[in-house]
Parts: C-alpha cells; structure tokens; sequence
C-alpha cells in the first residue's frame, strides 16, 4: 500500500552531520515502519536536490536540517516551502541559526580573510580567496558564495514544526517520532507552529539540588575548581542556561556534571534570551545585599561573566534581537 | 571541451561536488573535487573560553564530534599547563575507542558492506541497508545491537553521543561508577565477538570475490606518504596519543614529531575554487595533484595508520594486521584496503575497551588535575575516524582564545581523493566515452577514504544518489547519467 505511505523529505542546509546521525538513528526505528513511511529524498547537493524537488508533485513532510549560509540553501527552502504540507525545522540549527550564528560577529569578508589567508598553517602568497570568480581552462569552478550571514530557516520561509537540539536527542526525537507517526496513522495535521520539546525548562526537569534562595557572589570558570555533581550549578557560583533553556535532552550534560549552554534554543514563550538571562542572573546576585551594592559593585561582579554573548547566545545568537555585527553599533 | 559535473558527495564541511573537464580529444584533463561551504570556526572561536573549546568545536562535525572534542581536550590541558590524571587519560581513551566503532560501524555496515554483501552488480534497489533488512533482518539487527552498545559508552562518560562534554582542562568532568564500568566490560566482550566474526566475512566471503576491485594497481592506487600517530615505546597502533610519525613510499619514517611541533611539518595550499585546503609535508613541499617521493601529499586514516605502526598492542588485533600485510604488503598502498583496515580496528578497539574496563584504577575518582598554570598555547592531536586531527589554541592572559587552527582528515586526503578521482575517470572516460560505471567507480574512490557525510545522511538510502552531467563549451547540456 504504497500510496498511503507518507512522503518525507530531508533537505541539509549548513550542518555539521550531527542532524543526520540523529536522523539515521531514527531511521533505525523507521526501518520497522517502512510501511507508514516514504523517505523519498535525502541527497546533498543543491542543484540536483533543487530539480528532483522541483519534479515531485507532492511532499507530506519537508525536514530542514542546518542554517542558511550560502544562497543555495535559501532556494531549497523556498521549493521545499512549495512542495511540502509540513515545513519542519530540525535541531537548533534550523530553528535559531546554532552555533555558526557565532560567525555573525564578524563580517563575511572577515571570515574568509581569516581562515585563507591568516592561519599558521596557510601558504597563500597569490591572496586565493573561496568565492572569488575562477575559470580553469575555459570553465567556470567557481565555487557558491556564501550569504552575507548565517541565518535560521524562518528567517527565509514559514515553519509549521521546530525540532529543537544539537541534535535533537532524548524527548525531542521521541516526541518528533510520535508526531511523524501518528501523521503517517492518522494523517491529523500537527498544529502550526508547534514546537518540540514544548515549554518546560531545563531547571523543571534538573535532578540537582536547588536551594530555595541562590546567591552568587563569585562567578567561576568550569575548570576553576572542584564541582558538586548534586548541586545546582548557579548555586556553585557557574553559569548554566538551565533557566532560559527547553528541557528535551534529558539532562545529558547536567549527568555528566557539566553546565547547560544552551544548546537546544530556549522554551517557546522566551523571545529575547540573553535579556532573560541577564535579568535572571542579576536578580540571584547577591541578592540578600542587593540594596548595599552600588550600581558599579553590581555591575563588576556580572561583568566576572566572561564571553557572555558566546555563552548566553551560543547557539541562537542568529536569531536573537541583534543578531550580527553592528558596524556603527560603538558609535 | 567537456565539462562533467557530478554532484552530490560528502560535507565534512558542508557539501562537495566532483567537476571532470576533458580536453578536445576526449582525454581527462582536469579534475575538481569542490567542498562548497565555510562554518569559519577559525574567526569565531576567536574570543571564547579556551576551557569551553571542547564543547564548541565539537559542532564542526556530527559524525566525529568525539576526535575535535578530543583534540580540543588536548589543547586546552596544555593551555591551561595541566597534565590530565592518569585515570581521566583512561577513561577519555575508553569512549574515544568507542567512538571509533561508532563511526566506523556506521560508515562499513551501513554503507559499504551492502556494496560487497549484495554484489555491486545487483539491481540498484538491493544494494542498501533497507533491501539487507529485508531479506536478512537478523543482521541488521545484530549491527543495530551492537551499535547501541557504543552509543551506551560514549553516553555514559561524554554525557551524549553525539557533542559529548566531559573534556575538561586537567581531566573528564565525571568518573566511571562501578556498575557502569560491568557493563561496559560485558558490551566489550560482544564487541569483541561482533569484531571478529565481520573479520572472518571480509577475509572469507569478501576478499577473493572482489580480488579485482580491491588489489587494483590501475584505479584505487597511490603512492603516498603517510602520517599518523603511534605510540613513543613501541611505534603501535594508538588513536588517542602519541608520537606523529610519516612515513614514505618505501614505509621508512621520515619524520617524527610531537603535536606541538606540527607547524614545523606541515602547510595548507589554499585554492579558490574550493573552501578546502591542501595540507602537504613542509618540508617536502608542494608539487601539484601528483604522487611519489617528491611530493608532499600524503594521506592520513586507517590505511595511513596502519601504515606508519609497525604493530597492534592486542593479541586478536595484530593477528588480523599480521594477515592484512601479508596480502597487502607493506605500506599498502591499495585504497580499498582502508575498508579492511577499518575491521581491523574496530577489533582493536573493542580489545582496548576490554583491557580499560578491566583496568584497576580506571572507577578512581582522581579525573582532574586542578594543578598547572596558564601557558596561553596549546596543540592537541588525535587520530579522528578519519585520519590524524589537530587543534592549535593560543590565548590571551585571561585564558580567552586569541588563535585557533584547526588541520583536519578530509581535508588532508583531499589532494589524494582528488588524485583518486582522477585516475578512475582517466580508466573510465575514453576518447570522450562516458561508460555508465563511471557512477560507482568515482563513488567507490571518494567512499574509501569515507569522507564525513557519506556515512551519515546515507545511512539509510545506503547509496548516494550521483548524477553526472556532460557539458560541451557552450555550456549545453549533452549527456546525463543518473543514478539514485
């Protein structure tokens, strides 16, 4: 009954691999649903991808996996937009940028001067940079240029689902799975917009300790000194996303003893995150003594914060409210 | 003149295309193979925590963020001056083992053992893991067991499988419980089995019958150096540390070096119609796309390991390395030999997971070292999957990133894997001719050196949809071969 499978097709924009992995563990469990569903699309390049997806009649679920970096990737957004009755972002990626969004702090140019021409291990005397128009033999090779900067999926086309994690693990792949069966059983569309994990926070779901009041008067490096595995990590004077980050991973890095950076995005009633954080922090500083601390007191203790936007915007920083370099942002 | 543009291969660092330009007379005169993408990790790491590099740079690839999470592990120890404990060096070796399965499991299984299980001949539809779950489920499911297995390791010390977290300066941020450290001792003993028993197909069932493919002077055939890691003592098989050795196309070392002199051995050509560049031997320079002793191209992964070790540390393993030279000869320069390389030490691995879990310190709860002080420098070396992998941190007095480089596998092989593609399509395209194999033969060149994502998004196709276009100068499209 191969007409009533449902068709899926996966569309990588700029990724590490990692969705893919994912994916392919699911599809390890999909390999028992062969029945319910099609993959009928999974390559890697776009001028082949953007014609075969030209040609399809229909698409029941788009998965996008990866930012918008070069202006490929935007096109194949929009025909998969065309195609598909459900356009899925999938992981932190396609639904805030991830962490390439970190190459926003720098200009396209400035990205490209550094790795070809500044890196001790480059030998460039004749100045080649990628992108540049280059003609050997006769014919064009010149490689796609990238995009001024690295954008998230939404940012190009509308989204119906979001799959947040870099990769999405634990809740978010099962939750996803669930959906993508039930569709496939049902054929019920999903509610637009819907996202994966949903609304809880980390802290909801953190198995650590949390004292009732914390109080941080000294921020710590991870590697400064011992750290309690059962207590909270704000309470240890660390920084940890937990407060402003979805829970959907099962707390896999707070397990291993090792602080939230944020990696799957942040629940969907946070808009500006590094705002929230920030005003989250401030209000744990040093709380009891909050009305003794001059201003600049205050300010020199969250200023013991070192990379914050590095660290609160790891992985979002291309979805945020200023989200790349500001040329005349000192002025 | 024609233009032949194939399109569709890996993305270690995104995506890649092969473009084959022939000359008037139907002869190959240029070949291409593009990485069209750029992340720039090396501008935006620039102003991080040295200590957070180990959970940054593992992003740069998802099929092997355990090598730049070692790497960078590495890195920052000798950044922040501290020797890791001799406890957190096991426990980084057991997961890092691990991963190796991981990654190579995933690459042989999924995508190569259908090839040679099914025959390459086969319908197109039987040559993927989706037709082997079909007709034999109990394998599948076997490889799927044993897969989980690994995934169960690297989850328990790194947190997650995929961008694991434990690295940090001086040590792991977590030690290993004793009931964690049973069962991981009971997996390695399947693994083991599971290691063997895909040995014994490939050199019962796989070697005589592809004898042609595999032993090949004319296509899969290189003369390269090597360059891979070993360890100081006794010049074995190591992928977590070691001494940098190359060796040439004799197998004589040439060099030998530790990590943090590897500014002293090797350099990267930058050309534009790629974002990937062309490491070569410093001091042997750079000749071109060409082979032999006067060229610095060299080649790195489990064919180069297995190369520049003169032996394996466990018992089973150097069993099966013995009969591998004893075919291949030494060093082999056959490139289908890394599919054999790569069993070989996925049992290696498994033994060496055998011989950490059973090890008596390895449940002690001394995992960091706290003690050291900032050197601002650091280089940090693993074998990746792939092939040697190295990390170059420098800071600033706070211990923020001021330099960061980053000399990875892909892009070491990639003037091989062009050489590779080359010579197959000079076999394969005659006076203009394009045979129909060309599809397979360019896929099994650029598969043997597994460049990333060849063995991630295809995992579950289990074969790379290639097409081919043909174009004449005008740029018209003449001919165009597919296949999905």
């Amino acid at each position: 009954m191969s007409t009533n499978k449902i068709k899926i097709t996966i569309v990588p924009g700029a990724a590490c691999g990692g969705c893919d992995v994912s994916l392919a563990n699911l599809g390890e469990r999909l390999l028992e649903a062969t029945e319910l569903v099609d993959i009928v699309f999974w390559p890697t390049v776009a001028d082949f991808k953007l014609e075969d997806l030209k040609n399809l009649d229909h698409i029941d679920i788009g998965i996008f996996i990866g930012s918008i970096r070069l202006e490929k990737h935007a096109e194949a957004a929009k025909i998969l937009r065309e195609k598909a009755k459900f356009v899925v972002a999938y992981g932190t990626c396609a639904c805030y940028g991830g962490i390439f969004g970190l190459g926003n702090l720098s200009t396209r140019e400035e990205l490209l001067k550094k790795v070809y021409l500044n890196t001790p291990t480059t030998e460039n005397p004749e100045e080649k940079i990628p992108g540049q128009k280059v003609v050997i033999n006769g014919v064009d090779v010149t490689p796609p240029r990238l995009t001024e900067w690295n954008l998230p999926l939404n940012n190009i086309v509308t989204v119906d689902l979001y799959v947040q994690g870099c990769p999405p693990i634990e809740d978010s792949i099962n939750h996803f799975y669930e959906v993508l069966v039930s569709y496939a059983k049902n054929r019920k569309p999903f509610e637009k917009g819907m996202m994966i994990p949903g609304a809880k926070t980390l802290c909801d779901i953190c198995p650590r300790k949390k004292p009732e009041k914390i109080v941080i008067e000294k921020f710590r490096r991870v590697h400064e000194g011992p750290i309690d595995d059962e207590l909270c990590f704000l309470a240890q004077g660390i920084i940890c996303l937990g407060p402003i980050t979805v829970a959907g991973c099962g707390a896999s890095c707070i397990k291993a003893n090792m602080p939230c950076r944020g990696c799957l995005g942040p629940p969907a009633d946070i808009i500006d995150r590094a705002g929230k954080f920030i005003s989250t922090i401030a209000s744990l500083v040093e709380i009891e003594r909050e009305k003794e601390l001059s201003d600049e007191e205050l300010m020199r203790i969250v200023q013991e914060i070192v990379d914050p936007v590095g660290t609160f915007h790891r992985f979002t920083f291309s979805s945020g409210v200023i989200n790349k370099k500001q040329e005349d942002a000192k002025k | 003149m024609k233009t032949i543009k194939i399109e569709p291969i890996s993305r270690l660092e995104g995506e890649g295309q092969i473009i084959i330009i022939l000359d008037d007379d139907g002869k190959v005169r240029d070949v291409f193979f593009e990485i069209l993408e750029l992340k720039g990790f090396e501008r935006f790491c620039i102003g991080r925590p040295a200590e957070e590099m180990p959970r940054i740079v593992t992003r740069i690839c998802g099929v092997c963020p355990w090598a730049h999470h070692m790497a960078a592990g590495k890195a920052v120890d000798a950044v922040f001056g501290r020797d890791p404990t001799p406890v957190a060096e096991k426990i980084r070796e057991l997961a890092y083992c691990a991963h190796i399965i991981d990654s190579h499991s995933l690459h042989f299984y999924f995508l190569a053992a259908p090839d040679f299980l099914v025959s390459p001949e086969a319908d197109k539809s039987q040559r993927n893991v989706i037709y082997l779950y079909k007709k034999h489920p109990e394998i599948v499911k076997e490889i799927v067991k044993h897969r989980h297995y690994v995934v169960k390791i690297e989850s328990m010390i790194g947190g997650k499988s995929i961008h694991p977290v434990c690295c940090v300066p001086g040590g792991v941020s977590k030690r290993l419980t004793e009931d964690e450290r049973k069962e991981i001792e009971e997996m390695a003993k399947e693994l083991i089995k599971f290691s063997e028993k895909w040995l014994e197909i490939w050199e019962k069932d796989i070697l005589s019958k592809y004898e042609d493919i595999i032993f090949s002077k004319d296509i899969y055939y290189l003369e390269t150096y090597y360059m891979g890691l070993v360890s100081p003592k006794d010049n074995s098989l190591n992928f977590y540390d070691g001494d940098v050795r190359v060796v040439d196309q004799k197998g004589q070392e040439v060099f030998r070096f530790r990590a943090h002199e590897y500014l002293n051995y090797i350099s990267e050509r930058v050309e534009a119609w790629t974002y990937t560049k062309f490491p070569y031997l410093k001091p042997i320079g750079w000749k071109g796309l060409v082979d032999g002793p006067k060229s610095g191209i060299y080649r790195v992964g489990p064919l180069a390991r297995l190369n520049v070790c003169d032996r394996i540390s466990t018992e089973k393993a150097q069993l099966a390395y013995e009969k591998y030279i004893e075919a291949g000869g030494k060093p082999v320069h056959f490139s289908m030999f890394a599919h054999w390389a790569r069993l070989i030490e996925m049992l290696y691995a498994s033994e060496r997971i055998l011989e950490l879990a059973q090890d008596e310190e390895i449940t002690s709860s001394d995992v960091i070292n706290y003690e050291g002080a900032l050197t601002k420098f650091g280089v940090g070396v693993v074998e990746a999957p792939r092939g040697i992998l190295f990390h170059h941190y420098e800071t600033d007095d706070d211990g923020m990133i001021t330099l960061a480089n980053m000399v990875v596998p892909t892009t070491q092989n990639n003037a091989a894997i062009c050489m590779d593609v080359k010579k197959s399509t000079e076999k394969l395209i005659i006076n203009g001719q394009i045979s129909e194999g060309i599809l397979n033969r360019i896929e099994m060149a650029f598969r043997a050196y597994d460049p990333c994502l060849a063995c991630s998004a295809h995992s579950l196709p289990g074969r790379m949809p290639l097409v081919v276009k043909v174009y004449n100068t005008r740029g018209e499209l003449i001919k165009e071969l597919r296949r999905e």
